[in-house]
């Protein structure tokens, strides 16, 4: 197997007296597709911002290519990328001033040519001098996805992208993840719609109140469940998970 | 990536929306114009002793304007949660703070370029010798003011209660440079000699000195990750 492009080892992040995640450690593999699924408040959110550097594990370690990302924060966010679950933008700039700005600020020479063939991937090419705020929903959150891009990042978060995503949008974007894959970059992604994670994913992880319940190949897992659907396989490993908290 | 290098690209964007939208610059300019007109207006009785209601009248002015530039300038960045790209950025976290504060600096010092000869000509005060050490005692006044200030906004990308965080702490904090600040005014109006501006000077870029560095230092820690 090929070494990890993320190592988590121990990774317990606090919120005050809140555990958010609990002694997690997990890897995740050059040129996958990771699906990381839960409930709300699984924490999944949290672990990708200890990871991109929007949040501060309390415990543990993290590595991206064997780089620590606390210590050596200004290689390891080079080679990541966050398409973040909150829609953030630059209401008065136009796409393209957003990709040459995230540019600048990521470490990489402004390319225009660059700029403007990552709006043509996203379907943003005549979008491209419209002021951001005036981009519907779905538009703007292709934009996210193309600013994560701008450094071209050898591992991708994508933290629930296909939320108050119109299907045919989601279609497209699930594409582009392929794609991207094909290219050669690992992504990690969450979303709430497990039967796109089966479809899609090589792994799966599934994170259940700060804690890894379960971490296989999509085949397997499936394979071990008779083929039933994944989406009943998480509900039961879920609901089983909350029984015992409960008890 | 170097601090100030990125703290420079942090100045440009904020600089590149102002040039765009130029929201910060024409509020922020008709309320100096209200204010001097105002206090013009109100506190003007004669030549003899406006030189000595000017200082207050123009330092009122720039603190006003330069609370209302910055906090101005920090909303923009929350509330689309614009802040993302540069949280994430390879970037240390102190060159957003400084960045920001070299913008907010750009835009006060801009905005005082029409302010000081407002406040010269309804004062009615002889600009002619005093006006390169008048712009020198504002813009050592305004970096002291305007670093402390940009400090204070910044936790409020982290919490709620930005304002009142503020006006609590950044108020105290500068008032003692913005009092050398007016108090220098004064004398530099009525008369005082080269030597005893720059003694003034020399008093203002300490606390600008002070100011900063402390800035830097906390804004380390004021925008942490969580
Ligand atoms: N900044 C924060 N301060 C305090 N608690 C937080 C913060 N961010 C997240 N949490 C809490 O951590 C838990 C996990 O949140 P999150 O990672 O966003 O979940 P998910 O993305 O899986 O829906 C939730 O209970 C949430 O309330
Ligand atoms: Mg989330």
């Amino acid at each position: 197997m090929k070494p990890p492009v993320l190592r988590c080892r121990h990774v317990t992040k606090r919120y005050g007296k809140f555990t958010a995640l609990k002694d997690l450690s997990l890897e995740v593999y050059e040129g996958e597709i990771f699906a990381l699924l839960g409930p709300n408040g699984a924490g999944k959110s949290t672990l990708i911002h200890c990871i991109t550097g929007l949040a501060k594990r309390s415990e543990g370690s993290i590595e991206v290519l064997g780089f620590d990302t606390v210590n050596d924060f200004r290689t390891t966010r080079r080679l990541v990328g966050l398409v973040p679950q909150e829609i953030g933008y630059d209401p008065f700039f136009t796409p393209l001033e957003s990709l040459m700005i995230q540019m600048g600020l990521m470490g990489v020479e402004p390319n225009r040519s660059r700029a403007e063939s990552l709006l043509e991937t996203f379907a943003l090419g005549d979008k491209r001098d419209a002021y951001t705020r005036t981009l519907s929903g779905g538009m703007k959150r292709r934009l996210l996805v193309a600013k994560a891009l701008v450094h071209d990042p050898r591992l991708l978060f994508l933290d629930e992208p296909t939320s108050g995503v119109d299907v045919e949008l989601r279609r497209e974007l699930w594409q582009e993840v392929e794609d991207l894959r094909t290219a050669g970059t690992t992504i990690v992604l969450t979303t709430h719609y497990i039967e796109e994670a089966e479809k899609l994913a090589d792994r799966i992880g599934i994170l259940h109140k700060g804690e890894l319940l379960l971490v296989e190949s999509r085949e397997s897992l499936l394979e071990r469940h008779g083929g039933r659907p994944l989406e009943d396989i998480y509900l039961e490993l879920i609901r089983k998970a909350d029984g015992r908290h409960a008890a | 990536m170097n601090t100030l290098r990125a703290a420079w690209l942090v100045a440009l964007k904020d600089l590149q929306l102002e040039m765009r939208t130029k929201e910060i610059l024409t509020s922020t300019g008709l309320f100096a114009v209200l204010v001097v007109t105002l206090g013009s207006l109100a506190f003007y009785t004669d030549p003899i002793s406006s030189p000595n209601v000017a200082p207050g009248v123009l330092w009122i002015s720039i603190l006003f304007c330069g609370i209302l530039l910055i906090g101005r300038s920090w909303a923009l960045e929350r509330e689309n949660d614009a802040v993302f790209g540069l949280l994430l950025a390879p970037i240390p976290r102190p060159s957003i703070y400084i960045g920001k504060t070299i913008s907010a600096l750009v835009l006060l010092v801009a905005i005082e370029l029409l302010l000081v000869p407002l406040c010269l000509v309804f004062f009615q005060i002889e600009p002619a010798g005093i006006l390169l050490p008048l712009l020198a005692l504002v813009f050592l006044g305004s970096l002291g003011f305007v670093s402390t200030a940009s400090l204070f906004s910044a936790v409020g990308i982290r919490t709620r209660a930005r304002d009142l965080m503020l006006s609590v702490l950044v108020f105290p904090l500068v008032a003692p440079a913005l009092l050398a600040s007016a108090v220098a005014t004064r004398e530099l109006f009525a008369g005082a000699g080269m030597t005893e501006v720059i003694g003034w000077m020399r008093i203002l870029l300490a606390f600008d000195l002070l100011f900063v560095g402390f800035g830097v230092w906390v804004s380390r820690h004021l925008l942490a990750e969580t």
